[in-house]
């Protein structure tokens, strides 16, 4: 009889503490100087690494407190990205990010983007773990950014993935697991990937082409929307371990047809968006259901989007409830499949 | 449907909602920090130069404040929420304006505002809004309930306090459970519901939460609220709804328009207008021909429009969705912002100045604006002219050059109109 790994893991940003909600304030109004910031963020960190070890997670994320929006580290540190001081919605949620514009050739300063996005300093990882980090793929990217030098949406997401080519393997020497986020492949229905097969063309290939040979150990994960319209389509990324969905956007009935085929799930049941905390019990019995409609080599149980939506208690709820609904589920499997 | 009189038959003039908290006011009120002479000096000056009744006793009582060890008095708190108030009208009268509020001095916020007084809400704590701004966002536990006035006494006040017309901004249903988690009703339809795991389907059965949560909040607590309001003399209250569009789907907006038209009908004896900015008004417009009871539609045009002088609708690009609005049918009012109100970091037009981060529109700039709007619309008596949004994020020195190039915009484009 064959076993099925049930993992669990943060994926995004999360949120900060009250405290480091404080100090960054405190800072921002020129109260405390920025060694009080560091040391305010690096306590976050240590706290949240625990709080996940207690969990289980094998997988360890710093959280990413330190990225002001989802492309920021990224979009600061890519030559060719402006940023200018307009906010602009972070798709249908109260958060903005600072929208960047193309205004030349992008070049990732690799070494900054590294230095920016280092949450866990010097920390130590115990045995048996891995570091896990989520950053914005090439659509996504591509969606967002205002274009002012490329001649198209489709040599935008080859030249986005260029850069991730290059910017992935050097994060790959702190994190060995990289997600990658997607959530514009999903918004409204898969709408811009839908009503546009060549961008969604120019996203295969690039993943391909250029992304697949910098890859290891990827998660690529679908928030935000209703991925049912272009699943199958990701199902075929040979590169990519594990995909995942967002429940709380994509009916069940709508993927039911589709097979997983060696590929891991990584299921989105946990609302990023929604303090109403899920019973263990519930997802342990809706993930066991869906390995059997589904046939994943793996679960990855995974909030719907980022938890940075909720207050840091309600965050931290939620991934202790993650922990004990992959305990659940892995033991209630185990007894399924022997 | 009522409408009050105003002082300008034609573009009347409105604010929108909140005005800056002075640092007098903050500090003043505060257990912890202390006034500082040089706020006791700007509450002195804008007492001058508002002509303040009695500003002196303002001062005075500041001056004592900075004097004490002791930390404020209630009754001491009191009195410096209410100069703000009277501080807040002296500018809106500075700058002639029609309609007239509290520039919400006595509100927290406006979210919180709302949420701390209705039974059922807990406050859960801060959420990442961008860079190091957050908001405190809370969660309904329980079914929402009305349990004291909410908004009472800040009227009875303002009332008391000026012989203008009045709008009163209420946060609207839709924001409040956009800006809200849904604990008490998602718990209760996940219960209720006996879905199979084959057909789960969480979107529909949140957005059922949603609706239930929406239409318990308006019966529940705004309804009351807005009947006690009118029992008490209001005339006209403005929906603030700035979460509309957020999510632009169909059901979404039908969900808007049912909880306005719940929340509006029957009362008859007052004006509703309904104010939203930032947001997709192709979308909002498709819509907006479905709200029953409202009048006015108070909007953000400014923030998307250019700063050249001119009345063509090719340099007045952020005017043009006003036509979104008629061709779908829309025949009521429009509160039109003619002044941004955030930062401004680019190279302003002809017909703006820069400020540090601020763009000053000149009287000229605000005319044109109204000018293209009313060729637009065909009809000048459809406009009254307003902010963009509630000038909270400006200084009192550059709102008060904001509100005076209304004043005398609005004055010129009502004598090319005449």
């Amino acid at each position: 009889m064959s076993t099925i790994t049930v993992n669990g893991a943060l994926f995004g940003i999360h949120p900060r503490s009250e405290q480091l909600v404080k100090t960054t304030r405190d800072y921002d109004r020129g109260r405390v100087d920025g060694t009080a910031l560091k040391d305010a963020f690096q306590n976050d960190t240590r706290e949240l690494v625990e709080l996940q070890r207690a969990a289980g997670f094998d997988l360890v994320s710093d959280g990413q407190l330190n990225w002001q929006d989802f492309l920021r580290p990224l979009s600061e540190n890519i030559s060719g990205l402006e940023i200018g001081a307009d906010l602009t919605r972070w798709f249908d949620t109260n958060t903005f990010f600072r929208r960047p514009r193309v205004t030349k050739k992008l070049q990732a300063n690799t070494d900054a983007i590294m230095h920016a996005v280092n949450g866990f300093g010097n920390s130590d990882l115990h045995e048996g773990e891995e570091r896990t980090l989520a950053i914005p793929g090439p659509f996504t990217l591509a969606s967002l950014v205002e274009d002012q030098f490329y001649s198209s949406k489709e040599e935008l997401i080859h030249e986005f993935a260029k850069v991730l080519s290059e910017l992935i393997p050097v994060l790959q020497t702190k994190y060995s697991h990289i997600q990658l986020n997607e959530p514009s492949l999903a918004y409204r229905y898969g709408e811009s990937a839908v009503n546009n097969s060549s961008a969604m063309d120019s996203f295969v290939s690039a993943f391909q082409n250029g992304l697949s040979k910098k890859l290891r150990s990827v998660a690529l994960h679908t928030c935000f929307g209703d991925c049912s319209a272009i699943l199958a389509e990701l199902l075929r990324l040979e590169e990519v371990e594990t995909v995942g969905i967002d429940f709380t956007q994509t009916p069940v009935s709508k993927i039911s047809s589709l097979r997983f085929n060696g590929k891991a799930l990584g299921v989105g049941c946990f609302d990023g968006r929604s303090s109403f905390v899920e019973d263990p019990t519930w997802i342990t019995q809706f993930c066991v259901d869906l390995r059997k409609m589904l046939e994943p080599s793996g679960l990855m149980l995974l909030a719907s989007c980022d938890l940075k939506y909720l207050p840091r208690v309600t965050a931290d709820r939620k991934v202790q409830a993650m922990g004990q609904a992959k305990v659940q589920t892995q033991k209630k499997l185990s007894e399924v499949l022997h | 449907m009522t409408t009050a009189e105003t002082r300008n038959e034609l573009f009347p003039t409105q604010e929108i909602g909140s005005i800056a908290k002075p640092g007098w006011r903050v500090k003043g009120v505060s257990d912890e920090a202390k006034v500082t002479e040089n706020e006791i000096l700007e509450a002195e000056n804008w007492g001058k130069q508002l002509s303040v009744r009695n500003y002196e006793q303002l001062v005075e009582l500041l001056k004592k404040r900075a004097r004490s060890e002791k930390t404020p008095s209630d009754e001491d708190k009191e009195a410096i929420r209410d100069w703000s108030v009277r501080y807040v009208l002296a500018l809106f009268q500075s700058a002639a304006l029609d309609r007239v509020y509290s520039g919400e001095q006595w509100r927290v916020e406006m979210y919180e505002h709302l949420v701390r007084n209705i039974e059922g809400f807990k406050l859960l704590g801060s959420v990442h809004s961008f860079d190091y701004k957050y908001f405190t966002k809370g969660a309904l536990i329980g079914e929402p309930k009305y349990v004291r006035p909410i908004h009472l006494d800040e009227f009875e006040f303002v009332k008391d306090s000026t012989d203008r017309e009045i709008k009163i901004p209420i946060t609207g249903p839709y924001t409040i459970v956009d800006w809200s988690f849904n604990e008490y009703f998602e718990k209760k339809v996940r219960e209720k519901g006996n879905v199979s795991f084959e057909n789960l389907d969480l979107r529909k059965v949140n957005f059922e939460a949603r609706r239930e949560f929406i239409l318990a909040l308006v019966k529940n607590a705004l309804r009351p609220e807005i009947e006690n309001l009118i029992h008490h003399g209001a005339k006209w209250i403005q929906i603030d709804e700035p979460a509309v569009t957020t999510r632009p789907d169909e059901n979404e907006m039908e969900l808007f328009v049912e909880a306005t038209n719940e929340l509006t009908h029957g009362f008859s004896d007052c004006v509703f207008s309904v104010h939203n900015c930032f947001s997709d008004y192709q979308l909002l417009a498709r819509y907006a021909p479905d709200l029953k009871q409202v009048s006015q539609l108070a909007l953000e045009f400014a923030n998307r429009d250019g700063s050249n002088l001119g009345v063509q609708e090719d340099q007045r690009i952020g005017y043009s969705d006003l036509r979104a609005f008629t061709d779908a049918g829309y025949t009521g009012g429009f509160g039109l912002g003619v002044l941004h109100v955030h930062d401004y970091s680019g190279e302003p037009g002809n017909g703006a100045k820069r400020e540090g981060r601020n763009i000053i529109e000149s009287p000229e700039l605000v005319r044109d604006r109204i000018l293209a709007a009313a060729r637009i619309l065909k009809d000048p008596s459809l406009i009254s002219v307003n902010p963009d949004c509630g000038l909270r994020t400006r200084n009192w020195q550059v709102t008060y050059q904001k509100l005076k190039a209304l004043e005398i915009g609005t004055d010129l484009a009502r004598t090319q109109v005449r």
